[in-house]
């Protein structure tokens, strides 16, 4: 088993507005172990930026203990924590003239005094850490003149270059495309993969499902640890969806949107591909697909294939109307 | 690399910039000086014309001293303000503090009048006066500035202090005498003439102070310029840091107006022109830049409003405004946009 690296004892993570408590997330504990990735995992306002940033010190802890490799966050210097925890938070950062190789160059400030120059170790590392996450053609570029997807990995530059056994992320994933999520949680799980901590919020399930090692899912009422599988077996991926038309659909590994169904088709002919995406189709419009009982159908959609072009017939009679394309079937029956 | 030479030759270039413009400064006025007479006094120290020394010597070489420190000074605390507050408009004054001078120099000349404290009128009561009234605001500032942590409310709340500080300032420029209302106005429109070289011995040490804990701060400056939360990441105490940026600030805008009256248009204006010409956003570079292109700007400034060959002089603000502000906004439209 890996080492414990970061040990949380019945933390309260939450702020305070003037005296009064205004958020309090219910005390739990975690441990973080060296070369995990962790994705922490909840709907909005549940309490993960609040729970990152009192790991990151950011925020107090209201009550509870976290070690960081044994001593109470509290008890390190801002200096030295500097140099155990790197923490991107999810507002980019944002500079007009800053390029990238100085904006990663900051990341090593921690490790001098405030008159001392940058060694030439420093800027080997800087500069291998853009060459890790790819940027090294875009070193002289301002950072506010990059794309989402690139400022996001020369902030895991910056993370990189900082040289710290943890990182933590806020939303890495958010506002990018997917090659550029996959990209980016890529390039966390090799910083993992070298022996790093890391925790990272995100909405990206679908993502975080192949890569990250452990999901952290905050519940309103607590937090549920696991490997993503753990969770899917257990059901438990279900409560994050509780009372809303959202289910997780352990078979597929897909949240689906709850369709309150009205009527019944059935679909026949064609191959599983193109039966599974007509009733997806047909199921947008308000008509249940998968049903046992066909006595009460309403709706009866053929696929069939002449002359190598694909059809949709509507009805079971020869002159029933034909679609050359699932958009005219749907604007047909819409109406 | 391409960067480190065109810093370089920037610098150069600036420098030999305040050396052209200190002499042209120096030698140009009112008063005409024979050139054969610098050249004596450069070389020998000596001097044909009793007159003319004495002019050079308590006039003009204090001027000029005056004039390097107050360009420098504004544009240096021009440069915080915009970083710290990550807004374009930020500058100098956007604490209050010119306000606050302001108000100390308003109850001195309009105090003296209407209670006949002749005593308070004079050039160091209204020094001393600018310098209690930007210590004021300066306190002010700065205890709002360890209780609250919102940047954006930092502001409003400087500029609410300058407002309300302003409104007392009307209230008795409402009810001052004419001629002390004419001394107040001609003190708004800033003068580098008024700093002898006994007041210098209070404002060099000032404004050197004030410059080295600019330069000091350039890597947490940097770091507050990405953002708030990368420099609390990074390990920097930021409400500490920001108490003593605006203790900075204040030492360099608050000496800066009590000697010379409120001076437009550098503080906001220089630190733009220095990013953009040095395309960088390091502060480490930025804080000596600002320092010569706010010092050859405002000495430029000062030889435009003595009217080379002209017996006149008109105000400074006036000129620093008319002539700055086209430069700026050809700058602006030519980059299509101005941030920090």
């Amino acid at each position: 088993m890996a080492r414990t690296v970061i040990d949380i004892k019945g933390l309260v993570a939450g702020y305070r507005n003037g005296q009064e408590i205004a958020f309090r997330y219910p005390a739990f504990d975690a441990v973080a172990h060296c070369g995990e990735l962790i994705a922490l995992v909840g709907r909005n306002g549940v309490g993960k930026s609040t729970l990152l940033r009192t790991l990151t010190r950011l925020k107090p802890v209201l009550d509870g203990a976290v070690r960081i490799n044994g001593r109470y966050i509290d008890d390190i210097s801002g200096n030295d924590f500097a140099r155990l925890v790197s923490f991107i938070p999810s507002e980019p950062a944002h500079a007009s003239h800053t390029n990238v190789y100085e904006f990663v160059c900051m990341a090593r400030y921690p490790y001098h005094g405030w008159f001392e120059s940058l060694q030439m170790s420093d800027s080997l590392l800087v500069e291998r850490a853009i060459d890790s996450v790819g940027l090294t053609n875009l070193k002289k570029r301002y950072i506010d003149n990059l794309s989402d997807g690139e400022r996001q990995r020369a902030m895991i530059a910056f993370a990189i270059a900082q040289d710290t056994p943890i990182i933590i992320m806020d939303e890495p994933t958010a506002f990018l495309d997917l090659p550029n999520k996959f990209e980016v949680m890529r390039l966390l799980r090799e910083q993992s993969l070298q022996g790093k901590t890391i925790i990272i919020s995100t909405h990206d399930l679908q993502t975080a499902f192949g890569l990250v090692d452990t999901i952290w899912l905050m519940l309103p009422k607590g937090i549920k640890i696991g490997a993503p599988e753990d969770l899917v077996l257990s059901g438990i991926l279900n409560k994050l969806v509780d009372n809303t038309p959202v289910y997780f659909d352990a078979k597929s590994g897909q949240f689906v949107y709850n369709q309150p169904f009205k009527k019944k088709a059935i679909v026949v002919g064609g191959t599983p591909t193109q039966h599974r995406w007509t009733a997806n189709a047909l199921q947008r419009l308000g008509f249940e697909t998968d049903f046992t009982d066909s006595s009460a159908d309403e709706l009866f959609v053929q696929i069939c294939e002449e002359e190598g072009k694909v059809q949709w017939k509507l009805g079971r009679g020869d002159r029933s109307p034909t679609f050359d394309s699932i958009r005219n079937l749907c604007l047909y029956i819409k109406g | 690399m391409r960067d480190r030479s065109r810093n370089t030759f920037l610098f150069s270039l600036l420098i030999m910039g305040v050396v052209l413009l200190s002499l042209l400064d120096v030698m140009l006025g009112s008063v005409s000086i024979p050139f054969s007479d610098f050249i004596a006094f450069f070389t020998d120290g000596s001097f044909t014309d009793e007159t003319n020394r004495s002019i050079l010597l308590n006039f003009r070489i204090p001027k000029l001293v005056s004039a390097l420190l107050a360009g420098s000074a504004l544009a240096v605390s021009g440069l915080q303000m915009q970083t710290v507050f990550r807004n374009p408009l930020a500058g100098p004054y956007i604490l209050g503090i010119s306000s606050g001078a302001s108000l100390g120099v308003a109850i001195v000349l309009m105090g003296a009048s209407a209670f006949g404290w002749t005593f308070l009128g004079s050039k160091v009561g209204v020094v001393l006066a600018a310098l209690v009234g930007s210590f004021f605001v300066l306190m002010l500032i700065l205890s709002v500035s360890l209780r609250i942590r919102d940047i954006t409310t930092l502001l409003i709340l400087g500029m609410m202090f300058g407002t309300a500080v302003s409104a007392v300032t009307s209230l008795l420029q409402y009810f001052g005498s004419e001629t002390s209302l004419r001394n107040f106005v001609i003190w708004t429109m800033g003068s580098l003439g008024g700093v002898g070289r006994e007041q210098l011995v209070l404002y060099i040490p000032l404004v050197i102070s004030g410059l080295l804990m600019a330069w000091f701060f350039a890597r947490p400056l940097n770091v507050l310029g990405i953002g708030e939360l990368y420099a609390r990441s990074l390990g920097y105490n930021v409400k500490r840091l920001r108490f003593l940026i605006f203790l900075s600030t204040s030492i360099l805008a608050g000496a800066t107006t009590a000697f010379n009256g409120p001076i437009a248009f550098i503080g906001i204006a220089v630190p733009h022109l220095v990013r953009m010409s040095f395309r960088t956003s390091n502060h480490a570079i930025l804080v000596p830049a600002s320092i010569l292109t706010g010092a050859a700007i405002l000495l430029l400034c000062d030889i435009i409003a003595q009217l080379p060959g002209s017996a006149m002089v008109i105000p400074l603000n006036s000129v620093a405004s008319l002539m700055g502000i086209p430069v700026v906004v050809y700058i602006v439209l030519r980059s299509k946009r101005v941030s920090i």
